[in-house]
């Protein structure tokens, strides 16, 4: 019997291994009970990282996502206003409008333009709820000092996460101590 | 055509959209992290991770109550945690000084008390070779010892493994840019556990819906900051639906758990209470250590939030990498 496989057996299970080197390995697990225990293992992580995808894709949600503006700060006024007067014009003659038309038009479409670029969210990010997703992910209780016992919540902010509630103190989160550059 | 063609030829036309539409790295330089995370599967001795692989069995099978301590550089003071964990429940944890919401994860949620958990496990045995590096004894308990090296040969953790329940008992992660040193161990254990599970107050949330690839590709495809990798070989693991519209981006090296949450939009400054400002060397951001170390800032039209327990020295990467817009 040829030599044991060592690391040899992540490649194997990999399929990295080719050719000659391949059908050694695979004749040696054939007759190696170690290797072929260890092979098994390999493979069956891998099975379950196949197996941890999740569900199909939320084309609702990326739908929205698709509909936020982009920020301000990203759009130079300038181009915007010349593409939206282009394609005003393309739409209007194409439907044969008259010179006084397209007037009204461009009047509607830099309304329309002021309405978008005000419309741009301004973020608040939500560090409790976003806070409790991180420990889904982490499985790790957070070690800040911010966070109290208590049985009510008087004090505190509640919030509702994928249907199940979480509350932390508010007071503390407002707190500057504890709050260090990094 | 079946529905499986359907799906597969959309899949194509987003590549190609992708491929066609994308910025240019210039305009999305978060881009360029993927080059520093491309992924290296180093070899792993099989009897490490069949341990290892037994720990992760084995936080989900047994009954077991136990403290445990972790220490970090960035922590003022050790934390002490009163863990307990009941095979198809959870596992329930809180300060044992009771200053603080008993907390339960569910068994079905990624992570657990020391975070071994299967999916985790995977992205480790991707980015560290594993090597059963001896014995040592932890609690009285006899323990083996397994080491993760990066590709360059060098230490980054250290697992004690118990040979009697298989638990995983001491974890030493060592950040190979400075030599610092962060370490969780149960400072006592009973196996199987004897006493009842203290109720629970609060219940850790499940993530929002799964993005799969292809809605990944398409936020990609669509300018959405969504990086394939962060430095420091933190490879993307997974994307959900998280609260207000936000992306949530995970992102691991087996060791350390990264999220990202991007949202579009304009940062309010002035309507973050407990945030203080602060500067990377990437830029202005602003940061609060609680409830988890957070760090905030606006990158080219999105917001930007960023949660970890990872090194400061990997955080100013991963801020590096997605950098803050200029004051």
């Amino acid at each position: 019997m040829t030599a044991c496989l060592g690391r040899r057996v992540a490649e194997l299970a990999d399929g990295r291994l080719v050719g000659s080197e391949l059908e050694r390995a695979l004749a040696h697990v054939s007759v190696c009970a170690s290797c072929r225990d260890a092979l098994d293992v390999q493979r069956s992580i891998k099975a379950r990282l196949r197996g941890s995808i999740g569900p199909g894709p939320s084309d609702a949600f990326i739908s929205r996502l698709s509909k936020v503006p982009d920020s301000p700060v990203r759009t130079d006024p300038s181009v915007a206003v010349a593409k939206s007067r282009a394609r005003q014009r393309r739409r209007l003659a194409a439907a044969g409008a008259s010179t006084m038309v397209v007037a009204v038009a461009l009047v509607g479409g830099a309304s329309t333009l002021a309405q978008t670029a005000t419309s741009v969210p301004v973020v608040v990010p939500n560090l409790a709820a976003f806070s409790a997703e991180h420990v889904s992910v982490s499985g790790l209780l957070p070690a800040g000092s911010s966070t109290r016992a208590h049985d009510a919540d008087p004090a505190g902010t509640r919030f509702q996460s994928a249907g199940v509630s979480v509350s932390y103190d508010q007071t503390d989160l407002r707190s500057p101590a504890g709050l260090q550059p990094p | 055509m079946s529905r499986v063609a359907v799906a597969l030829i959309g899949a194509a036309s987003l590549v190609a959209v992708s491929a066609c539409a994308a910025p240019t790295v210039g305009s999305r330089p978060w881009a360029a992290a993927t080059v520093l995370a491309a992924p290296v599967d180093l070899p792993d001795d099989p009897a490490a991770l069949a341990l290892l692989t037994r720990a992760a069995q084995a936080a989900l099978t047994s009954s077991y109550d136990g403290v445990t301590v972790s220490t970090s550089p960035d922590s003022p003071s050790p934390v002490r945690l009163s863990i307990a964990h009941r095979p198809g429940i959870g596992t329930s944890s809180a300060p044992e000084d009771g200053s603080r919401l008993t907390q339960l994860t569910p068994d079905d949620a990624v992570g657990t008390a020391l975070p071994v958990s299967l999916r985790l496990l995977d992205v480790l045995v991707a980015r560290f070779g594993l090597a059963l590096a001896g014995q040592g004894v932890v609690l009285s308990r006899p323990t083996d010892v397994v080491e993760a090296a990066d590709a360059r040969g060098v230490v980054e953790a250290r697992f004690w493994l118990d040979r009697t329940s298989g638990l995983m008992v001491k974890r030493e992660l060592i950040d190979p840019a400075t030599g610092a040193k962060r370490s969780t161990e149960f400072v006592s254990l009973t196996v199987p556990a004897t006493s009842a599970l203290r109720a629970a107050t609060t219940h850790v949330p499940a993530t929002g819906p799964a993005l799969d690839a292809v809605a990944v590709a398409r936020l990609r495809s669509e300018g959405w900051i969504c990086p394939e990798g962060l430095p420091g070989g933190l490879s993307f693991v997974s994307a959900d639906e998280a609260d207000a519209g936000a992306v949530h981006l995970v992102y691991s090296d087996g060791l350390d758990v990264v999220s990202l949450f991007v949202q579009k939009g304009h940062l309010d400054t002035e309507g973050m209470p407990g945030l203080q400002s602060a500067s990377a060397q990437a830029g202005p951001v602003w940061h609060t250590d609680a409830p988890v170390p957070t760090w905030v800032w606006q990158s080219s039209g999105s917001v930007v939030t960023l949660m970890t327990e990872a090194p400061r020295t990997t955080v100013e990467r991963i801020i590096s990498a997605v950098p803050p817009d200029s004051a």
